[in-house]
């Protein structure tokens, strides 16, 4: 279709457009030479270094494990995002200035290519997306075709079309708004974690200022030490550097501009010098190392007794106020041209603007600075963040295009005078005219979380993070209702029967994911008008079932 | 990795920090820890701030220690920040909470 054409030529302006304003250089981290220094160097030894050992322990027991719950199964044919993403894979680089993100969905059935996003003034941005979808053919053409040829003709019509006859662009808007300080920000829109930053900050920063007491002690004693080793033994480490082959001999400053030769010298070059000064160095390196690493811990620490860790979940469950546009431009064989407006509005029960109103409420009590942890703990007491209820409500208008499109093709019958099939000649047309429809929805969704483990210890904490490897996933709710006005002038040829009509539907469902991507869904659905639900057959209806997914990523990140 | 880094500097000298390139930060702040035996006290400066950048200006007999201090979005996800220092640029990352970087500035 002509419109096809046109988006891909939109799209090439619009990454263009764009690919002046992201391109910026990202300065080359420093190289580092370890080959030359078997023992380390002294800026080697960190407090990844000291927890190396059990850290790797871990991780072997880790990997094991993981190995071990792998399923073993003969290797899926490629889907169809896999088949997109290896067509575009050649032409992204070009456009690797303008395209922000390409991702799949779940079940791999479309890909979307989402275009950086424009900033309009301080009230979010625009942002454009792109998804080609996997083709189906067009319901209401299939069934035109006599029942014994569908399947055969199905795939015949599949093998018309290629993995971009189904495009939809749509350019949408969310409303949001930078936050300024606790004090002059009372109500935020939107989910973008930038916005929040500075209230965030400052809660951090009150978390951790309890966390530092011993930590700075310690700090003060290890600086005095360091300051008396590199006082004493300059020397030393200067002739360090030139044995390393760092510095000349007749280098006014063999340690470097400001020291910064310092981590690349040979601990062992250290010890042919001066063993001494190696002894001193090496304690005091592992002192350093060890309150890296208690620095980490009390962090953590810090984090889960002030329960920021609840933070993500009250930014996600922030309102947000979207406006989307969209244009499907798909092949005559699956379906119409539609065009969509939709307005949605979602937002949680408990979420970061609960805090800011905890917090103002404060100051109207008269408390003359309250703190921000408490306006905190305050908005996240009752644990209601922890179903993570999330409310959307959503209305949109869509308009299809008018549609003609005629097929012919061949229905093989046998004969009872023949042992050859015999052929005959059949024609599927189809032709509807433009039609608008309106659609509201309101859902419910509530997640059940399951109890969790117990806190790691303070020297787990400290080691590097590994994924979760049972894929633990919370079981979750949905209620949804939904309105549709359709367009009722279009009917069925030869009958008085219109192709939609207006209907209720309510749903209730509850998915249990089970270990290694396996879920049980249940759903109760109820329609006024239940011919108009495609698969259900009855008024009031339940579904039990399991569904099995295969390589379920997100189930195996624990996420 | 996060980064560890010892560095010397003469009295007077000024050391600038640039941060850029905090991305997948959850919540993030930054600690400019001064020490040493005339004063001992510590400042702490919010994320966004040190993403501005600052000055340190080195005094004799002291010692620094600047320890930024973050906790990522998503634990899934690597957070990685660029600091660039008069003495070069260090590339620091860390997908949990706790020290993303570690500079120690001796005077002598």
């Amino acid at each position: 279709m002509s419109t096809k054409s046109l988006i891909s030529g939109c799209l090439l302006s619009w990454a263009v457009i764009l690919g002046a304003r992201s391109a910026w250089a990202q300065p080359e981290p420093t190289p580092q030479a370890d080959a030359k220094c078997p023992g380390g160097k002294i800026g080697s030894l960190t407090s990844e270094k000291v927890a190396e050992g059990a850290a790797k322990q871990t991780l072997e027991t880790a990997t094991t494990k993981a190995i071990a719950q792998k399923p073993t199964t003969a290797a899926a044919p490629p889907a169809f995002a896999d088949r997109v993403n290896a067509t575009i894979a050649d032409f992204l680089p070009l456009f690797q200035f303008a395209v922000n993100e390409v991702a799949s969905n779940a079940d791999k059935t479309s890909v979307t290519a989402k275009f950086n996003p424009i900033p309009v003034g301080i009230y979010g941005n625009l942002s454009l997306n792109a998804t080609a979808t996997q083709p189906q053919v067009f319901k209401a053409l299939e069934e035109k075709i006599v029942e014994p040829a569908r399947e055969a003709q199905r795939k015949t019509l599949l093998g018309k079309v290629d993995d971009f006859s189904d495009l939809t662009l749509a350019l949408s808007y969310g409303l949001q708004r930078r936050a300024g300080t606790w004090d002059n920000t009372r109500k935020m829109f939107g989910r973008n974690y930038e916005l929040y930053r500075n209230l965030a900050s400052g809660l951090l920063e009150q978390a951790l200022q309890g966390a530092f007491a011993d930590i700075d002690q310690r700090t003060d004693r290890i600086s005095r030490a360091r300051s008396k080793l590199f006082t004493e033994f300059k020397t030393v480490f200067e002739e360090a550097a030139v044995r390393d082959g760092l510095a000349q001999p007749d280098d006014p400053e063999k340690l470097g501009p400001q020291g910064a030769r310092l981590d690349s010298i040979c601990l062992a070059t250290v010890e042919s010098v001066n063993p001494e000064a190696y002894k001193q160095l090496v304690d005091v390196l592992r002192k350093e190392a060890l309150l890296s690493a208690d620095v980490t811990a009390a962090v953590q620490k810090a984090i889960t007794d002030n329960k920021l860790d609840a933070l993500p979940a009250m930014i996600d469950n922030q309102p947000q106020i979207v406006l989307q546009g969209s244009y499907r431009a798909s092949d005559d064989v699956i379906g119409p041209d539609t065009a969509a407006i939709t307005a949605s509005y979602e937002m949680g029960t408990r979420n970061f603007n609960s805090m800011l109103r905890e917090y103002h409420q404060m100051k109207r009590e008269g408390i003359k600075e309250p703190s921000y942890l408490d306006a905190y703990e305050r908005g996240v007491t009752d644990r209601a963040y922890q179903y993570e209820d999330k409310v959307i409500f959503s209305a949109s208008f869509r308009r299809n295009q008018s549609y003609n499109f005629s097929y012919n093709y061949k229905e093989s019958v046998s004969s009872p005078g023949s042992t050859t099939p015999v052929e005959i000649d059949r024609t599927a047309a189809l032709n509807l005219p433009r039609s608008d429809d309106w659609r509201a929805s309101l859902s419910w969704t509530r997640l059940w979380p399951r109890r969790t483990e117990k806190p790691e210890t303070l020297l787990a904490a400290g080691l590097p993070q590994l994924p979760a490897m049972t894929g633990r996933q919370d079981p979750r709710s949905t209620f949804t209702i939904e309105w549709v006005d359709a367009d009722e002038s279009i009917k069925l040829a030869g009958t008085n029967t219109p192709l939609e009509n207006d209907r209720f539907v309510a749903r209730l469902s509850l998915v249990v994911p089970v270990q290694g991507g396996m879920t049980l869904p249940l759903t109760i659905v109820y329609s006024d008008k239940p011919e108009f639900l495609g698969d259900q057959d009855r008024v009031f209806g339940a579904h039990v079932g399991i569904s099995y997914k295969i390589g379920d990523k997100g189930a195996a990140a624990g996420k | 990795m996060p980064c560890s880094r010892h560095l010397i500097g003469k009295p007077g000298q000024t050391f600038q920090f640039r941060i850029t390139d905090a991305q997948n930060v959850f919540a993030g702040v930054g600690r400019l820890r001064i020490t040493g035996p005339t004063t001992g006290h510590s400042q702490d400066f919010p994320f966004a701030e040190l993403q501005a950048g600052f000055d340190l200006q080195l005094e004799a007999a002291m010692s620094y220690t600047l320890r930024i201090i973050v906790q990522p979005q998503d634990p899934a996800e690597t957070l990685e920040i660029t600091a660039q220092t008069s003495a070069g640029v260090d590339t620091c990352s860390r997908n949990d909470a706790g020290e993303i970087a570690v500079w120690t500035i001796d005077v002598l």
